[in-house]
């Protein structure tokens, strides 16, 4: 593995021998063309029921590990694969899956002979306000995009939330999708500064009966790499650092949960749920899902038969 | 998995008049494993026990049955629950026996639009059963982590079919005579739904019936009809008629095919 001329630090413990670079400052911008292309290296699929992004932030021997977000490999009872860019399948032995604690995030691992990149870690809080920022991911298939492929979109930073629910507060403008979720966000270096979780979403009523829609607002979120890197060693990833950082970010603290006037909508696409607590440590209580219902009710019956 | 049985027994009696079923002339489509003509989808007039010759589990298309027109594209699934010794064994459960209940689903989209249709036949374990308590009114859909709620296309009271059948044990030292009971009803599927159906995780899922007495079923739709809602709906995915989408003047401008 290069490490350039970058300060480097190695990933101990579980991660022993892994390495991981972390940039201290921006000497230069790389061509976005060149960063999109490191990206689609180090950037996985997470194939599940409910699939998810991922990067592989470090390598050890044969195993490589994968920083994603918690909810993309939230259920024990799925299947889970990392789908590199050569397409090779690689399975998840779920009870290799480390989650960090008050945080979307986990770590999963997988094995190969074959060799991948990994990405490069940067300092968070040098993708301030204004800064500008990729978000890489495979989105679900849409109706004009009818498969899964890679997509490297830009963006700038928007705004900075401290007191962000589930460690989500790298805010930025990016165009993401669903199934994006646990991809990098990369600043103009091309380094990992954050994983891409959650957007923000304005609800608006449903018409007659039906359940109100959840639509995006247009800014998304994102949990910054050194709120990673000050919460791995709870979960058992030991950090031993050649060069130690200087990490100013802080795990999130529990916030007070918000009132029924202050709730917003959450962010996650149906499914996921967030496992976060309250602060007596009680776990949140998922809601009853909404029901989706049709809403082209009232024409002339349609049936498989030539009479209805 | 436990499925919720005993619903479909001990209907109380209530008098109402009963359509015997009549089985339309079954007209093969010749030379052809990936089409059904439109009238042997047709159900109004009954279905025979277990929907024999329809589509399981594969996408075939519909075919106008005089001129093999494309008219859309369809889906199948069964679930048959109840006595079944010799159904499970043997593989007789395409035949009715006491106790015998078979959940048909159809899935697709034609030139008009979308549908679900399903299709309950319930032979009672003994004597007569109340049909118009076993009529499907709600169809609910797990996928995904979403919860899908499809309400009947239409309020009207659907029709109701009887048929007469003797049942022979397999040992053949046993023959009882029955009477075997059939209700359907068709659910809206929008642009919406097909787009999730069309998305849905390929394996198991679960499906409950609300029923006209208020009771509830669990079936589960079999993971290859899953995998079929892609193709079965991707054939008229706006779930619009052109006709009237030509009058809306927000409707897809992409041209539909038309019915000959």
């Amino acid at each position: 593995m290069r490490f350039n001329n970058n300060p480097t630090a190695v990933l101990g413990g579980i991660l022993t021998a892994s390495m991981v670079c972390l940039q201290t400052q921006a000497v230069f911008s790389l061509p976005a063309s060149q960063i999109g292309k490191s990206a689609e290296n180090f950037t996985v699929l997470i194939s599940s029921d409910y699939p998810g992004s991922g990067v592989i932030i470090a390598k050890n021997k044969k195993t490589y590990t994968v920083l994603t977000a918690e909810h993309v490999v939230r259920h024990s009872d799925f299947e889970y694969h990392v789908v590199t860019q050569d397409g090779k399948k690689h399975p998840v032995k779920y009870q290799t899956v480390k989650k960090l604690p008050g945080v979307d995030l986990a770590v999963v691992t997988f094995t190969s002979d074959r060799t991948y990149n990994t990405a490069k870690l940067a300092k968070s809080e040098e993708a301030g306000i204004g800064s500008v920022v990729y978000t890489a991911g495979f989105p679900d298939p849409g109706q004009a995009i009818e498969n899964r492929i890679f997509q490297f979109t830009r963006g700038e930073v928007s705004g900075v939330n401290p007191n962000a629910k589930d460690g989500y507060s790298l805010i930025y403008t990016n165009i993401t999708r669903k199934g994006m979720s646990g991809g990098p966000v990369l600043n103009i270096n091309g380094e990992l500064v954050g994983i891409h979780g959650r957007a923000e979403t304005d609800v608006l009523p449903g018409e007659g009966n039906n359940a109100p829609i959840q639509v995006k607002a247009g800014l998304n979120l994102g949990i910054p790499i050194q709120t990673f890197l000050a919460l791995a060693p709870k979960v058992g990833l030991k950090l031993d650092f050649k060069t130690q950082p200087t990490p100013t970010a802080q795990p999130p603290t529990p916030q007070p949960a918000p009132t029924a006037q202050q709730q917003t909508p959450s962010v996650q696409p149906p499914g996921f749920q967030p496992t976060s607590t309250t602060p007596s440590g009680t776990p949140r209580l998922p809601s009853r899902p909404k029901p989706i219902r049709p809403s082209g009710a009232g024409q002339s019956p349609v049936c498989a038969g030539s009479r209805c | 998995m436990t499925f919720k049985k005993t619903t479909l027994v001990g209907f109380a009696p209530i008098s109402l008049t009963l359509v015997v079923c009549t089985l339309p002339a079954d007209v093969a489509l010749a030379g052809k494993d990936d089409a059904i003509y439109e009238d042997n989808l047709t159900t109004t007039q009954g279905l025979q026990w277990g929907g024999k010759k329809l589509p399981f589990k594969k996408t075939v298309d519909i075919r106008e049955s005089l001129v093999d027109t494309p008219l859309g594209k369809v889906t199948a699934d069964r679930h048959i629950v109840g006595n079944d010794l010799d159904g499970s064994i043997f593989g007789r459960s395409s035949k009715p026996a006491p106790g015998r209940s078979a959940f048909i689903s159809l899935w697709g989209s034609k030139i008009e639009g979308c549908f679900v249709e399903m299709i309950i036949q319930h032979a009672p374990s003994q004597g007569r059963a109340d049909p118009t308590a076993i009529v499907p009114t709600l169809l609910e859909l797990g996928i995904g982590g979403q919860l899908i709620e499809l309400p009947p296309q239409s309020a009207a009271q659907p029709k109701i079919f009887s048929q007469d059948y003797s049942y022979t044990s397999f040992f053949g030292n046993k023959t009882t005579s029955g009477t075997w009971y059939m209700t359907r009803n068709i659910f809206v599927v929008d642009s919406g739904i097909a787009k999730i159906l069309s998305q849905a995780p390929i394996k198991e899922t679960r499906a409950r019936l609300t029923l006209s007495n208020g009771s509830k079923v669990l079936i589960p739709i079999n993971k290859k009809t899953v995998s079929s809602w892609k193709t079965a709906y991707s054939y008229n995915p706006a779930c619009k008629d052109p006709t009237t989408a030509d009058k809306d003047p927000n409707a897809a401008q992409q041209p539909a095919p038309t019915k000959p």
